[in-house]
C-alpha cells in the first residue's frame, strides 16, 4: 500500500473512532431536580406520573413515621413518602407530591418545590462507590452549577419499607 | 358479521355501617365503614358498668339480653388515632355475634369473659359508639385497597381499605374483630 492511500486509511480509521465515541456520549438521561427542604435530589423523568399541590393529606396508622399518610388521586389512594423525616428525622412543611410512575404500586414523594428538567449524559453521572448504608438510597450523582445533586433510588426506599412493615 | 354481547354485570353493592367525625385540626372528614353482616343489632347504653381490665378501650360491661357483654369503646379508639373532635349525640352500642369469630379469637374472648368475674356473655360483644350511624348501600367499586405497599401491614391491623367520598374526606373500611383483639394481644395497639 502506497503511503498517501495508508495515511488515507489511517484518517478514515481516526474518524470513525471519534463517531463511535460521540454516539455513546450521546446517551441521554431526563432527570427531575427538585428540592425537599434545601436539599435538592433528582429523580429519572419516567418515573415520574404527575406533580400535585395542596391536596389532602390522610392519616394512616401503624406504619412508619416517614410515611406521612395517603392522598387521594383520582379516587386512589397513593402512600406519601417523607424523605426530611427519612433523612433528617423531621417532618417536611410542605404540600407538593410527586406522584410515581410504579407497576402496581401507588407511591407520591413529598418535596418543597420543583427546580427543573435536566438532560445530561449518562456517561455524567457519578456512580454511587460507598458503601454506606444511607448511600444505597442513591443511584448515583450529577454536578449542576457546582453542587452534587443525587439521584435518588426508588427501589431501596420501598424495600426499606416492607422490612419496616414487616419487623412492626 | 355477529357481534355478541357481553352483558355488562350491575355493579354490586353492599351493605355498610356508616359514621363520622372531623379531625381536630385540619377539620378534614374523616369516616368508618363497618360491613353490616358484622353486626348483629344495636341498643342504647344505660348504664354502662366499669370493670378492672387492662385494656384502655375495653373497661366496661353492659347488660343485654337478661346478661352482660364486654363493651369495645370503638368511640375512643378512632378518636384517639386520628385525633378527632370529642363529639358525643348518642351512646350507642352495636351487638357483634362473635360466633363468627376466628377458632382463635373465640377462645381468647372465653378466656376474658370468665375473667370478668360477672356473668359475662363469650357469644356477643358490643362495640360502643358516641354517635349516629347510618346504614349505607355503597357500590364495591367505591371502596379501594390500600397501595401494595402497606396493604397487607394495615390489613392485618383491621384496616381493610379506604372510599373517597369527597376531596376533603376519607372513609376507612375497618374490620371490628381485628381491631378489638389486636388491641387485646398487642400492648402497642391499646390507646
Amino acid at each position: 500500500m502506497k503511503n498517501k492511500d495508508l495515511l488515507k486509511e489511517i484518517s478514515q480509521a481516526h474518524t470513525q473512532g471519534d463517531k463511535k465515541e460521540v454516539l455513546e456520549a450521546e446517551k441521554q438521561v431526563k432527570l427531575l431536580v427538585f428540592e425537599i427542604d434545601e436539599k435538592q435530589y433528582a429523580l429519572h423523568a419516567e418515573q415520574i406520573r404527575e406533580i400535585v399541590m395542596d391536596v389532602p393529606l390522610f392519616y394512616i396508622p401503624f406504619v412508619p413515621p416517614y410515611i406521612r399518610g395517603i392522598i387521594n388521586r383520582h379516587g386512589e389512594p397513593y402512600t406519601v413518602f417523607d424523605l426530611h423525616v427519612f433523612f433528617e428525622k423531621e417532618k417536611l412543611a410542605a404540600d407538593t407530591y410527586m406522584i410515581l410512575n410504579i407497576p402496581n404500586d401507588q407511591l407520591a414523594v413529598l418535596i418543597s418545590t420543583i427546580l427543573e428538567i435536566v438532560k445530561v449524559n449518562e456517561s455524567d453521572i457519578h456512580p454511587i462507590t460507598s458503601t454506606d448504608e444511607t448511600d444505597a438510597y442513591f443511584l448515583g450523582s450529577i454536578t449542576l452549577q457546582q453542587s452534587e445533586i443525587f439521584i435518588l433510588n426508588v427501589t431501596s426506599f420501598l424495600t426499606r419499607l416492607e422490612g419496616d412493615l414487616d419487623s412492626q | 358479521m355477529i357481534h355478541n354481547k357481553v352483558p355488562r354485570a350491575s355493579a354490586k353493592t353492599h351493605e355498610f355501617l356508616y359514621f363520622m367525625y372531623n379531625t381536630i385540626e385540619t377539620k378534614q372528614e374523616i369516616g368508618f365503614l363497618i360491613n353490616k353482616d358484622q353486626v348483629y343489632t344495636g341498643f342504647f347504653l344505660s348504664k354502662p358498668l366499669p370493670v378492672k381490665s387492662p385494656y384502655p378501650c375495653l373497661n366496661t360491661i353492659a347488660e343485654y339480653n337478661n346478661t352482660h357483654v364486654l363493651v369495645f369503646n370503638i368511640d375512643k379508639y378512632v378518636k384517639n388515632m386520628f385525633s378527632l373532635e370529642h363529639r358525643q349525640d348518642i351512646d350507642l352500642a352495636l351487638v357483634i355475634d362473635t360466633s363468627f369469630f376466628s377458632v382463635k379469637n373465640k377462645k381468647l374472648m372465653q378466656k376474658i369473659t370468665i375473667k370478668g368475674g360477672k356473668h359475662i356473655t363469650a357469644d356477643f360483644i358490643a362495640v360502643r359508639l358516641g354517635i349516629t350511624a347510618d346504614i349505607v348501600n355503597l357500590s364495591l367499586t367505591e371502596i379501594k385497597m390500600f397501595p401494595k405497599n402497606n396493604k397487607d401491614k394495615l390489613n392485618k391491623e383491621g384496616f381493610l381499605g379506604c372510599r373517597f367520598p369527597s376531596p376533603q374526606g376519607i372513609n376507612y373500611f375497618i374490620d371490628l374483630e381485628k381491631i378489638v383483639f389486636n388491641t387485646l394481644v398487642k400492648p402497642e395497639n391499646r390507646l
